[in-house]
């Protein structure tokens, strides 16, 4: 027993230590501490190349090899259920499993980087140990060059999962493409597929080298496994991929679906102007998979693509005509573009309509600035109503400056005409909501307070409307004016729209009981003939409104 | 086409700035707790059983060796002290695997509570009594014997406490 208690405490006090804290210490804080604290994580970091790699890399070792044992894993569940420990520091004890160890020891490599170097090998030594790959990967990848030869390995290495992490990283760590992809390219032949098309994957993205990496993936292309990923890959290279358009043709015609999708896309980018004819015979003809390969029109070739969208934007069918306008909003409004764009506002599809209504009020809006409507607007200080209006948080407690306050205090009632119209306004042309110009009349109103006294005939004319937003936007605007409000939102509590009767209950409670007691009553009894409303989202807010209001709730219906 | 929750969404911060013109409103929040299952009975229950364990190990093994009276209670007595310094032990060594930081822990309260049991018997045991005094390599040995009892006790007793929970609530 003490030769254990003097081992444990040995290894304990044997490890490295900067600042009277230990290494695994420093290590839990670089863990521990989010990217912005930056001072925090510098502290951290500091402390473990301080400590240096000769000392810190046998305990970093020792972490990523740590393994999980059943004596602690019991003692974890037993204090995790009696709530005396966990595993992120909520609870008295804070235990860690192996495979914080191993994270703890990734963030020290990180930290090091290239100066990890001499424990690539033992690394490359765990990558085949069970659920270690992705750490074990991660160290690798910190320590960058230096673990070049280890990397290397692993591409043959045993486990599958392995020689794909290793084909995808060596890339970062090899500088010569050449090298690179004859390190990779016997894995075009290894018995897993995945394996296969991670090796064309990486192939695919050396654009630097279109005299390796291209016959490559042609010969890629006769795997059926990896064809797919091929004929992608041969996107990449553009115009240098050209000697593989009869190929990817012939690929087109016979291949399977997903195989002669690609290809058609791929032609369209090796070489559009070939390519077109074969694209639009498809197109004529109403196959499907031509999606991908119109969209590489666009891009390659936008002239010749817009001439086959605008056809394509007459089409009966919703789905060709829906893909057609998404291609569409990718071009500058040009009068073929914007007449195009005004047909489909009548479309019979409403998604199509909703958009063309709404890219056309968006260049309406350039055309025709939001100040222009409102130049009658009253001044104050030698700024106008809207200017005083815009000077709040867009977020948050929706709170006015100290001098716009003021201002829009001093401005008053003669503000009222202005502020009906932004409270009603709508985008034109199409009469879109315009909710933050809305707003902005409903704060203006709450702001002048009791001098909108005025405006409430208009506002209580208002909730007869048949636009929702607008009618709640009038009720909220009268909120402002106190108990005057009451005879608005007695209205308002028999409003067609649910929401406007819930808001209404809940202005009544919140805004107007609170601040005037004696009209407890009053509102008791506007609530009470509530309770049977056929919304339960209304009647859940006048229980909870009574219950505010210390009343017991009056019996459900039956 | 306006959701109902959109709508909620703009009105909602007008209606809080229409509240917070009148200053005297308040908010009534309503955060929503997450009921936990209450272990206390289940702690001391744990506790309780394991410590009793160890106590009557520790008093049979010392049965016939000179003892002080009401040797239970300060048995008892004793774990006052020991119990949080275990678990402050703990806390110290949370940075080591858990199996490495409870053995060590146990290991260190095995030799204090030997040596509190040492002193005990000789510092505290009547005078009269004709029984031997017990060496400290026999306190050490019951206080082994009763923390090896009480921990390896300690996931049975935990067990046990589930069945009797799971046969009362079903």
């Amino acid at each position: 027993m003490l030769i254990t208690i003097g081992i444990g405490l040995l290894l304990f006090t044997h490890e490295p230590r900067y600042q009277k804290r230990t290494l695994t210490s420093w290590l839990q804080q670089c863990w521990d501490t989010p990217l912005m604290e930056t001072q925090r994580l510098a502290e951290a970091q500091n402390a473990i190349l301080t400590i240096g790699p000769k000392k810190a890399l046998p305990k970093l070792l020792a972490l990523v090899q740590s393994e999980d044992d059943p004596i602690s894993l019991s003692i974890m569940q037993i204090g995790d259920e009696l709530r005396i420990s966990d595993d992120i520091g909520d609870r008295f004890i804070r235990w860690h499993s192996a495979e914080d160890f191993w994270w703890f020891g990734e963030r020290g490599f990180e930290v090091l980087g290239t100066n990890g170097a001499p424990a690539a090998e033992a690394l490359g030594k765990l990558l085949n140990k069970p659920r270690r790959l992705l750490v074990i990967g991660r160290c690798l990848e910190c320590i960058g060059k230096p673990a070049e030869p280890v990397i290397c390995q692993a591409v043959t290495n045993q486990d599958m999962a392995v020689r794909q992490w290793a084909i995808e990283h060596l890339a970062s760590v090899t500088d010569d493409v050449e090298v690179y992809i004859s390190r990779i390219k016997p894995r075009l032949l290894d018995s897993s597929d995945a394996v296969r098309a991670t090796t064309v994957d990486a192939i695919g993205i050396q654009t630097s080298a279109p005299e390796l990496a291209v016959p490559l993936l042609i010969e890629a292309l006769k795997d059926s496994a990896v064809s797919a990923n091929a004929v992608g890959a041969l996107a990449n290279f553009g115009t240098n991929a050209l000697v593989a358009f009869p190929i990817l043709t012939n690929l087109v015609e016979h291949g399977g679906k997903t195989v002669a999708d690609a290809a058609l896309k791929t032609i369209i980018i090796i070489d559009p102007d070939s390519a077109l004819p074969i694209l639009t015979n498809f197109l004529a003809h109403g196959k499907s998979g031509t999606t991908g390969a119109l969209k590489a029109l666009v891009d390659v070739a936008p002239e010749q693509a817009l001439k086959i969208i605008l056809d394509r934007v007459k089409l009966p069918d919703t789905e060709t005509r829906r893909v057609a306008f998404q291609l569409l909003c990718r071009y500058p409004l040009t009068p073929p573009v914007e007449s195009a764009w005004q047909a489909a506002a009548a479309d019979s599809d409403l998604k199509i309509a909703s958009r063309a209504k709404t890219i056309l009020t968006e260049n309406h809006q350039k055309e025709h600035p939001l100040e222009s409507e409102f130049l009658d607007d009253p001044s104050c200080d030698g700024k106008r109503l809207g200017e005083w209006l815009k000077m709040h948080e867009r977020q948050g407690d929706y709170a006015f400056s100290p001098e716009a306050t003021n201002a829009i205090h001093h401005i008053g009632s003669n503000g009222i005409p202005a502020l009906l119209r932004r409270l009603v306004y709508v985008e034109p042309p199409f009469g879109l909501p315009a909710n933050e110009v809305n707003m902005d009349g409903v704060q203006g109103f709450l702001m002048i307070g009791d001098q909108a006294a005025s405006a409430l005939p208009q506002l209580r004319a208002l909730l007869d409307g048949t636009n929702q937003s607008l009618v709640l936007y009038a009720m909220v605007s009268s909120l402002g004016t106190g108990t005057n409000a009451i005879p608005v939102l007695t209205k308002a509590l028999t409003n067609q729209f649910a929401e406007v009767r819930g808001q209404a209950v809940s202005s009544l409670v919140e805004v107007i009981a609170s601040r005037f007691p004696e009209h407890h009553k009053e509102i008791i009894s506007l609530l009470t003939n509530l309770v049977n409303d056929p919304d339960s989202d209304v009647r859940l807010a006048v229980k909870t409104g009574l219950q505010e209001l210390n009343l017991p709730t009056p019996p459900a219906p039956k | 086409m306006k959701t109902k929750a959109d709508l909620a969404d703009y009105i909602r911060p007008l209606v809080i700035l229409a509240a917070v013109i009148f200053p005297d409103v308040t908010a009534h929040a309503n955060p929503i707790e997450l009921p936990e299952k209450p272990i206390t009975l289940e702690v001391s229950f744990l506790v309780g059983f394991a410590l009793l364990i160890e106590i009557l190990c520790i008093c049979f093994m010392l049965l016939r060796a000179r003892h002080p009276r009401f040797f239970f209670l300060w048995l008892i007595g004793m774990h006052l002290v020991t119990y949080p310094s275990f678990m402050g032990l703990l806390w110290v060594l949370q940075a080591m695997r858990p199996a490495f930081a409870v053995a060590i822990g146990e290991g260190l309260v095995v030799v204090f509570e030997g040596l509190i049991i040492y002193a005990m018997c000789w510092l505290l045991a009547p005078t009269a009594s004709t029984l031997p005094r017990p060496p400290l390599a026999k306190c050490w040995l019951a206080s082994l014997v009763g923390n090896v009892c009480s921990a390896v006790a300690f996931p049975v007793l935990l067990a046990l406490f589930k069945f009797i929970e799971r046969s009362g609530s079903g």
